[in-house]
């Protein structure tokens, strides 16, 4: 999986990248984390809807809420041009936003929580991109993806495109790249998510926008300083290793003889020495330690992944809870047999293809008298 | 298609375009297609013409240029979906065209030859401002309510950027970052239909605006 490396992970661009507005509640003025203002307009309801039973919570409550709601965002996309493959990528295996709690299957804009509008709006299509953030339920957030969405892109002299869907709905986090790669789309994921954990709490969140409705009482608080941003990005840099950590590993990220990281030695060892001694949940181990061997290819003495082989005798149900299992200390394990590549026979694959191609090209020239010099 | 099959195409349109437009159609190869030019009120004869005699039953597509001073250039491509004894094989096709002047931009509507001009037709007259005689329902498709001009006509002026200059940077030395360290003398790109520079100033203060005349 290509989650392995933080810096592939948070590509340059979307370093600084996804940027969030101040929202509803902010000016245009102190729009954006560090860029340059460009004063967009802001638009759209001052505050966002949570219901009498959210603004009473007790604080914890509120933290609570606010969890639930980060990991469960029913996404809807707006798929109007090429960025919208783009998010279809990042929906899918290799990027997979489900692991962050954000669902693609949203039946419509009724059954959604976040709208991502990816690609080209035009004016005819604005209307009906407000129609349909309308129609979602509060509380509800959009991203918009892709320099079309967020300003008009490349069509800004067109006589038809919108120049950034926020001059039709509220953005609440605004994803660059023409299009943004689905890692940015990731991290505008991430950094939404932060700010609906800010959300009503007054907590000092690297991306906090407290409701108006609610600032009153929480005595309001700056919004969006630099210097919040850059504790937020480092936030965002720590919560990116450890997804890093307990993610599958990359067969090709560590050279043969890589020295494993330190941090990753411990951290993957965490689980099985909090496993209770169940059969089952070790069986879980086993299989994810050979499962990703067995993706991983030939070099097996230099996963970092390693499978950690836990010798224990058949405890009874009774003593199942109790009993100490011995971590083994990490070392290189010779369990599956090395898997041979077959390199022959791809490049034997592929002149047989060329070969194929040349003919298929020959029988056209023949077919439509093509005349071309064969000597050069 | 080879050089001689094109050669018995343009013979073959040539002979039913020849009598059903009085020998006003000149039908040449063209990029190894056939093109017939016929003048505009010739225009349904030749459509009918290559429908009916050639077997070219199925409209592909039809759209307009903006040619400045020598008018609107029409275009249509219409092709046969299948063989047929005496006509054009299945696959080849014609492309018509035809001129019509800038001030009277009017052609007679094709959808009484093939109904499926009729949104072709309603999408050129929109971008354009080719009005089509005796088109059913000859109102704007694509563009937004309430859309106001012909946006694919040239001298349309596409004026986003003097509403709001363009955030961004096209070229090096354009950006705030390198500001000052712009190579001199390095020439403006604009996109066409964008207004020049002399656009993105502010107008110079004419006499008499300041004493209450009459703006433009
Ligand atoms: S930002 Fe680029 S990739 Fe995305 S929709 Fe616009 S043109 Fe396409």
């Amino acid at each position: 999986m290509a989650v392995n490396e933080g810096k592939a992970l948070v590509p340059a661009g979307a370093g600084a990248g996804a940027e969030t507005h101040g929202g509803r509640s902010a000016g245009g003025a102190a729009a954006s984390t560090g860029g340059i203002a460009l004063g967009m307009p802001l638009v759209g309801a001052p505050a966002r809807g949570f219901g009498t039973g959210f603004d009473l919570a007790p604080k914890p409550m509120k933290v609570v809420l606010n969890w639930g709601r980060k990991y469960s965002l029913w996404v809807f996309n707006f798929g109007l041009a090429c960025c919208a493959i783009e998010f279809i990528a990042a929906s899918m295996a290799r990027h997979d936003f489900i692991r962050l709690g954000v669902i693609p299957f949203a039946p419509g804009p009724r059954q959604a929580d976040l709208m991502v509008v990816s690609g080209t709006v035009s004016d005819k299509m604005a209307p009906a991109v407000k129609r349909l953030y309308e129609q979602m339920p509060e509380p509800k957030y959009v991203i918009s993806f892709g320099a079309c969405a967020n300003c008009g892109g490349p069509y800004w002299d067109s006589y038809a495109v919108t120049k950034g869907i926020d001059q039709v709905i509220p953005v609440d986090v605004y994803v660059p790249g023409c299009p943004p790669r689905p890692e940015a789309l990731l991290q505008g994921i991430i950094r939404l998510q932060e700010k609906i954990a800010a959300e009503g709490t007054g907590s000092t969140g690297s991306l906090r926008r407290v409701p108006d409705a609610l600032a009153g009482a929480e005595g309001g608080g700056p919004r969006a300083e630099p210097r919040a941003m850059t504790s937020g990005a480092r936030a965002l840099k720590s919560r990116w290793q450890r997804l890093r950590t307990s993610a599958q590993p990359d067969p090709a990220a560590p050279a043969p003889g890589a020295i494993v990281p330190a941090e990753t030695a411990p951290l993957e060892t965490a689980p099985v020495a909090a496993v209770p001694v169940e059969p089952a949940a070790a069986a879980t181990t086993q299989r994810k330690g050979t499962g990703s061997a067995a993706d991983s290819g030939p070099p097996l003495t230099t996963l970092d992944a390693p499978t950690v082989e836990v010798s224990r005798p058949e405890p009874s149900p009774a003593e199942a809870l109790t009993v100490e299992v011995p971590v083994v200390p990490l070392s290189p394990t010779e369990v599956l047999p090395k898997i041979k590549v077959p390199r022959r026979h791809y490049f034997r694959e592929l002149r047989r293809a060329r070969d194929h191609g040349l003919s298929l090209f020959d029988k056209a020239a023949h077919d439509q008298q093509w005349e071309y010099d064969d000597e050069s | 298609m080879s050089p001689e099959v094109v050669r018995t195409l343009v013979e073959a349109v040539a002979r039913a375009l020849g009598p059903a437009t009085g020998g006003a159609a000149d039908v040449r190869e063209n990029f190894g297609q056939a093109l017939a030019v016929v003048p505009p009120d010739q225009w349904i004869n030749a459509l009918t013409a290559v429908r009916d005699e050639l077997g070219a039953t199925f409209f592909d597509w039809l759209t307009a240029v903006d040619e400045l001073e020598e008018g609107y250039g029409i275009a249509a491509f219409v092709c046969a979906p299948a063989d047929r004894d005496g006509a054009l094989r299945r696959g080849q096709g014609v492309l018509l065209k035809t001129k019509v002047p800038r001030e009277r931009a009017e052609l007679p509507t094709a959808t009484t030859v093939y109904r499926g001009a009729n949104w072709h037709e309603r999408e050129t007259f929109e971008m354009f401002g080719v009005v089509f005689t005796g088109h059913p329902d000859l109102k704007p498709l694509l563009l937004p309510d309430g859309f106001e001009g012909h946006p694919l006509r040239k001298e349309f002026v596409l004026a986003s950027r003097v509403v709001k200059s363009w955030p961004g940077a096209k070229e090096p030395g354009e950006s705030d970052h390198d500001r000052g360290r712009a190579a001199p003398g390095r020439r403006r790109m604009l996109p066409p239909g964008v207004p020049g520079e002399e656009w993105l100033k502010p107008l110079p203060q004419r006499p008499g605006a300041a004493e209450g005349g009459v703006e433009h």
